[in-house]
Formats: structure tokens, sequence, C-alpha cells
């Protein structure tokens, strides 16, 4: 059984995984391990380009075009609103799409979220045209200031990009998930492993965006494959309605009419 | 042929006086899917052929990568 299709900024999508491009082995292991997330958006990225490798750069871009995937380029590595502002200018310029998954980072060493900045270059981007996809802390006030903002989606992080971590504060992330029912919220960055996709899908996230889990798993494809059922069951789960949880057991075969009743304290 | 000094990618380079944005690409390895930014500002294709390389220009080719 399928989850039900959701919708992101108005484009209908039927996988709940957004799929990182970037570190795999090699050009085809990322094709296989895009395909086999089943993922229908792709997240990348632009550099200045270096003359002698623009022959590579070439083949990254045929293969991603060739996945016909929807594009979300990023603002990776800024550390200013002004850096990401420009870099999202130039991202539209380049990949033809008003998405950007919007980064501003405060702090190089677990690359956490500038909130202060991040706000600032959402503000403006909105009012350029843009459809921003923060990646955020998950800071239930940030959430929503980015909310009032006007961004349909945001993308709280479960952990540091990278860290395989898991859902660090699985109570912020519900938190959040009550107090903005009618947003698209997807865990980006920091899931390690499908167990941690389930769990945010079971919180009620519409997604997931990963890269690192599925890129340096040792065998990709398998790993994208696992990704994409576990989103789906979590989705399913959450659709289906988690039962509550009990402080005293419960017995689930019938006591009625049983032959022979043995009274226990 | 008098020649200018631009920084290309960050790089001081040589090119030759009176070349436009058309000439440039034309002559040199840039190619696939890239834009043109030049002084932080973004060049529409529409204006290769009349946007021109002067002294100190910063010339930037921006080009798709993987990303997460």
């Amino acid at each position: 059984m399928q989850a039900s299709n959701w919708q992101v900024y108005g484009t209908e999508l039927q996988s709940r995984l957004f799929i990182g491009s970037a570190l795999y082995a090699s050009p085809q292991m990322m094709c296989d391990a895009i395909e086999a997330s089943k993922a229908q958006v792709v997240t990348l990225s632009l550099r200045r380009q270096i003359p002698t490798q623009s022959s590579a750069d070439n083949q990254f871009w045929r293969l991603i075009q060739k996945l016909d995937c929807h594009l979300l380029p990023n603002t990776a590595g800024c550390y200013s609103a002004a850096e990401a502002v420009n870099t999202a200018m130039m991202a539209r310029e380049l990949f033809e799409t008003d998405w950007i998954k919007l980064e501003v980072l405060g702090d190089s060493y677990n690359l956490q979220p500038d909130p202060f900045a991040l706000v600032e270059a959402t503000k403006t981007l909105i009012s350029e045209g843009f459809k921003v996809f923060p990646y955020c802390t998950d800071d239930l006030v940030v959430c929503q200031k980015l909310a009032d903002l006007g961004c349909e989606v945001l993308m709280p992080w479960g952990a540091p990009i990278g860290t395989g971590q898991g859902l660090i504060n699985p109570y912020a992330l519900e938190t959040i998930r009550k107090r903005l029912p009618d947003l698209t919220l997807l865990v980006d960055a920091g899931i390690g492993k499908p167990s941690d996709a389930v769990q945010a899908m079971e919180l009620g996230y519409d997604g997931i965006l990963l890269n690192t889990a599925v890129a340096e798993a040792l065998e990709p494809a398998m790993m994208a494959s696992a990704f994409a059922q576990s989103i789906n069951a979590g989705r399913l789960a959450y659709e289906a309605g988690v039962m509550p949880k009990r402080t005293n057991a419960k017995p689930s075969t019938p006591t009625l009419d049983q032959p022979i009743w043995q009274q226990h304290d | 042929m008098n020649s200018i000094t631009i920084e290309l990618n960050a790089v001081e380079t040589t090119v030759n006086a009176g070349m436009s944005v058309h000439d440039y690409i034309q002559k040199s390895d840039v190619g696939g899917r890239f834009i043109i930014v030049m002084n932080d500002q973004i060049i529409p294709k529409s204006d290769y052929a009349t946007a021109m390389l002067n002294e100190g220009d910063k010339f930037d080719v921006m080009s798709p990568i993987s990303g997460g």
C-alpha cells in the first residue's frame, strides 16, 4: 500500500523522500541510488566552474537531467543572509526554478543554522518570489517566524548534517508538528538509518530529506530502497493512527469463557 | 593587442581588451550548463553579446554540482 500523495508549494508528489546528490563513490552509484529511492526531488548546488573540470560538471548535469526529478538547489556553505540571497538568485537562474533549500549556517563546528540570518534571508527571498524550503533548527519560535513570513514548507534538523544521530530531540519536533498543523514539514539532516525516518514520519512529518545515510551506506541503492519503504511505512502508520500507550497490560486474547480459569495474584 | 586583467573565478587572468562576454565564452573552455556572474550581477544570456569585459571585473562562471 502506498501512503497518500502530498503537495509542496502546489506540486503534487507521491514519494515523501527528498534525496541529495552528493558524496556518492561514483556518478553511477548516485544514479542507481536516486532511482532506487523513488525520490521525485533531488537536491544539488552550484559552484564556480573550473575550466579543466567542465566535462565532469557536464556529466553530473546530464545524469541529473536523465533522472527527471524536481530540482531543489541549496545555498550550502553560506554564513550570512546576503551570501545566501545571492546564491539563491544564481541558483534560480542556473536551474530555472524558484525552489530554494535555504541554508544559512551560524557555526562551522556543527553546521547549525543561524536562525536570525535565516529569517532575514527568508524574508528577502519570499519578497523576490522564491518558494523557500528553510533548513532550520528544531526551535518552535524560529519555525513560527518562518511560517509567519510565508514559508509553506519547513525543514527542521533531526541532528547536525552528516552525523547520522537520528532524532536528537523528538519532543521538539513533535511540538513543531502539533503547533503548526497546516505546514508541510520535513526532517532534514541527521537521519542515519531507516528507523530514524520511520520515527519522524510517525510523528506526523510529511517527508524526509537525506543524503549521507544513503551515499555512505555500503550499498547505497539498497539503502535508498530501505529508506523509501520505511518512509512509506512511517507515513502509513501515521495515517492509520497509532494506538495510545498504556501503563498496564491488557490481554489481546479474549478471556471470557476460558475453560480453565486460574486466579493469579 | 591591448589586454586587461580580470578576476576570473577568483583568479587574476589577462584577456584581450574589447571582448564581450560572448567573445570570452567562445574562446574559453567554459561549457555545459552555466551562468555568468559579473561583479556580483547575473548576466542574462540575452546580454552576452553586449556585456563587455573591463579592467578589474570580477567574472564568475557558475555551474551545477552535487549537493545535499
